[in-house]
């Protein structure tokens, strides 16, 4: 072998070793996205089941979608901070590199991000947040769980479903619970019900005996809720119940009774009933999977919660957008994705609304009840494919 | 008629009873900030460490519920003994600002410890049978639990009000909240006697703390959720002044029982506006200055 010819195979081989890495490069392109998460603060379990829903994914899922490797990068906001998390959201896009964010926990923290991903184009999946306008303050927004009128008015069908007349509205005195209280009131009275009266309880009460007894005295045959996980709809419900009103009236609320809360109630809430995007009892493939992954990874006792649910589905959003991906990350092509997708969910059937870039989802009508021993949320009636109606 | 009737009822017997658990947690630092003059931010946390352990008790240990009162206030009147000789000890000759800070130091610890044994959610409560049943009482229902309430809040207020005017324990409480040198020179030992106070105070927040949760939620933020209204009662009933302390803190759950029925959405701030008129009414001289 002459020196000359084997200068050229070394050539050659460095040549195609280097087009093979060069083509390798762009396989295994790397897309970044940004999760603003509750990690720390009074709303860490909110943040924590965030965290699981994204590792759970991972574990079955993978790290690549397509062609390309997501890498997720945390952000903790630890608390209501709106001014924090467009700075954070700022952070994510132009230091970190983020093609996609994700989290939003609290609707403000997403409303305000908007002016920021309008600007830099950033397809952001609202996991939680559930405000109605939130979505007509970015085209860059796309909803993973439920706008809250869509809870409202199953809240008040089902009332009328069964016959209910007389509504007392209680909902708590923020942002969500107003919005609860409108869609709640224009349906139930559209299905020809009449409400009794609405109180707006404040965030700040420990004892809610007044309002069990304003309640009572009313005398309504339904009272819808809406307010807070924890100590307050806890103090709420026994409030109620210590006045007799859960024996009298049908007590609807919409996430109070949620699987991860259910402990830390007393038998007396046994027969209320809440309406949501999710039932842990659901025994379509993709909840089975769901629950076993998480078993494996959280323990046997770990119950799967809505804000586990959503930010799982927002995950799956996710994988969608980077899937269509070919070489440099297109925010249009990841939008135009997701639009109108439709898929099986550990929740039921999904679709996003491909104008309104809402959650087109079943929801669930469940009934606390004690379920060999242990207080259960079961399934009582599933309304299927509900859109967000315009109010 | 009628309805108004069933309001005054309800406003008497749930405002009387909230009012006697608000008694039971700030009646403490109604007292130890009388005599010591110590601005202890952290009383929350004893409340909140008493009622903790009286539901672990019932829940893990399946003790009974009244037994678990009397095991929680004793356990948590031990422990303030060995935390006062051990840490507030240190600042009752310290300026108010360290004071302030090392106190909810404590409290910021407590919420951690908290959080960290007990989870951030809700503990659920452990009432027994007997207490969350009903009795028919001035024509309406009422849940058994509050009557409890009360009764507790009422042998509260009478044993204390024996230590203070019939025993030698309480003539020195007495000498020296009034003037804490002249009754060390007429040989009280006020040293001692703020332990034995401090210890007393702390026990009668847990037992507010363990007999309160049906009405006051058991969270990890319990120490501060509540500091405002135990502030409240502090601030409106004098330096340890027991009597005025109990009628404040009646006067307080009727109020805001009362505005919460009444005007639920801005009844919340019903009780500010009474507290401000009340401390108005102070400052100008009236009589009711003159009873603390």
């Amino acid at each position: 072998m002459s020196k000359r010819f084997r200068t050229h195979l070394v050539a050659g081989a460095l040549a195609v070793a280097g087009a093979l890495a060069s083509l390798s490069g762009v396989a295994a392109q790397t897309v970044k996205v940004g999760v603003i998460g509750q990690f720390t603060g009074p709303y860490a379990l909110a943040g924590k089941q965030l965290r699981e829903s994204i590792d759970a994914y991972v574990a079955q899922y993978g790290t690549k979608s397509g062609s390309q490797t997501i890498e997720f990068v945390y952000k903790d906001i630890g608390g209501s901070n709106p001014a924090l998390a467009k700075s954070l959201a700022e952070q994510l896009i132009v230091k970190d590199g983020v093609s996609i964010l994700t989290g939003f926990f609290l609707s403000p923290e997403a409303a305000a991000v908007a002016p920021v991903i309008n600007e830099t184009k950033t397809p952001s999946v609202l996991s939680v947040a559930a405000s109605p306008p939130l979505l007509k303050m970015s085209p860059w927004f796309v909803r993973a769980g439920q706008n809250l009128w869509q809870p409202a008015i199953i809240q008040a069908d089902f009332a009328a479903d069964n016959g209910k007349k007389r509504a007392y509205i209680a909902v708590a005195d923020y942002a969500p619970g107003h919005d609860v209280q409108e869609a709640f009131t224009k349906r139930f009275k559209e299905r020809g019900g009449e409400i009794v009266a609405a109180d707006r309880i404040p965030l700040n009460t420990v004892d809610f005996a007044a309002f069990a007894e304003r309640i009572a005295n009313a005398k309504p045959d339904i009272v819808a809720t809406f307010l807070p996980n924890g100590a307050p709809a806890i103090g709420f419900f026994n409030a109620l119940a210590a006045r007799g009103v859960t024996k009298t009236a049908m007590i609807i609320g919409i996430a109070e009774t949620d699987d991860p809360d259910l402990p830390s109630y007393n038998d007396n809430i046994i027969g209320v009933y809440t309406s949501i995007f999710y039932a842990g009892g659901l025994t379509n493939p993709e909840n089975v999977a769901l629950k076993k992954v998480m078993a494996e990874k959280f323990g046997a006792n770990h119950a799967i919660g809505v804000n586990n649910v959503s930010p799982y589905d927002g995950i799956r959003l996710i994988y969608r957008m980077v899937e269509v991906q070919k070489g440099k990350f297109d925010p249009d092509a990841a939008m135009t994705a997701v639009k109108g997708f439709s898929w099986n969910s550990p929740s039921g059937p999904k679709q996003i609304d491909p104008d309104t870039r809402e959650m087109i989802h079943n929801i669930y009508v469940r009934q606390v009840q004690k379920v060999d021993g242990k207080l259960t949320n079961v399934l009582v009636k599933t309304y299927e494919k509900v859109g967000v109606p315009k109010l | 008629m009628d309805y108004l009737v069933s309001s005054l009822t309800f406003i008497a017997i749930y405002g009387v009873s909230y009012g006697m658990v608000i008694f039971l947690i700030s009646i403490g630092l109604v007292i130890t900030m009388g005599l010591m003059r110590v601005i202890n931010l952290a009383h929350g946390a004893f409340a909140a460490i008493g009622g903790y352990l009286c539901t672990a008790l019932v829940s893990s240990y399946k003790l009974n519920f009244y037994l678990a009162v009397v095991v929680a206030t004793l356990s948590v009147a031990v422990l303030s003994l060995i935390v006062e000789r051990g840490i507030y000890r240190q600042i009752y000759r310290k300026s108010e600002l360290d004071q302030v800070l090392l106190t909810i130091g404590l409290a910021f610890i407590t919420v951690a410890s908290l959080n960290f044994l007990f989870g951030p959610n809700v503990v659920p409560s452990q009432l027994p049978a007997t207490l969350s049943g009903t009795v028919e009482l001035l024509g309406r229902d009422v849940q058994m639990y509050r009557l409890f309430v009360v009764a507790v809040g009422l042998a509260v207020v009478v044993a204390l009000w024996a230590i203070f005017n019939w025993t030698m324990f309480g003539a020195g409480l007495r000498a020296a909240v009034d003037n804490p040198s002249m009754a060390q020179a007429a040989g009280i030992d006020v040293s001692r006697l703020f332990t034995l106070a401090f210890a007393l105070g702390s026990g009668l927040a847990a037992l507010g703390g363990a007999v309160g949760y049906g009405m006051l939620p058991l969270e990890p933020l319990y120490p501060f959720k509540y500091l405002i209204i135990i502030m409240i009662v502090v601030a409106l009933s004098g330096f340890g002044n027991m009597r005025s302390a109990a009628a404040i803190s009646i006067a307080v759950g009727v109020v805001d029982t009362a505005g919460r029925y009444f005007f639920p959405t801005y009844g919340a701030f019903i009780i500010y506006v009474f507290v401000i008129l009340y401390l108005l009414a102070q400052i100008e001289g009236s009589p009711l200055r003159r009873k603390s």
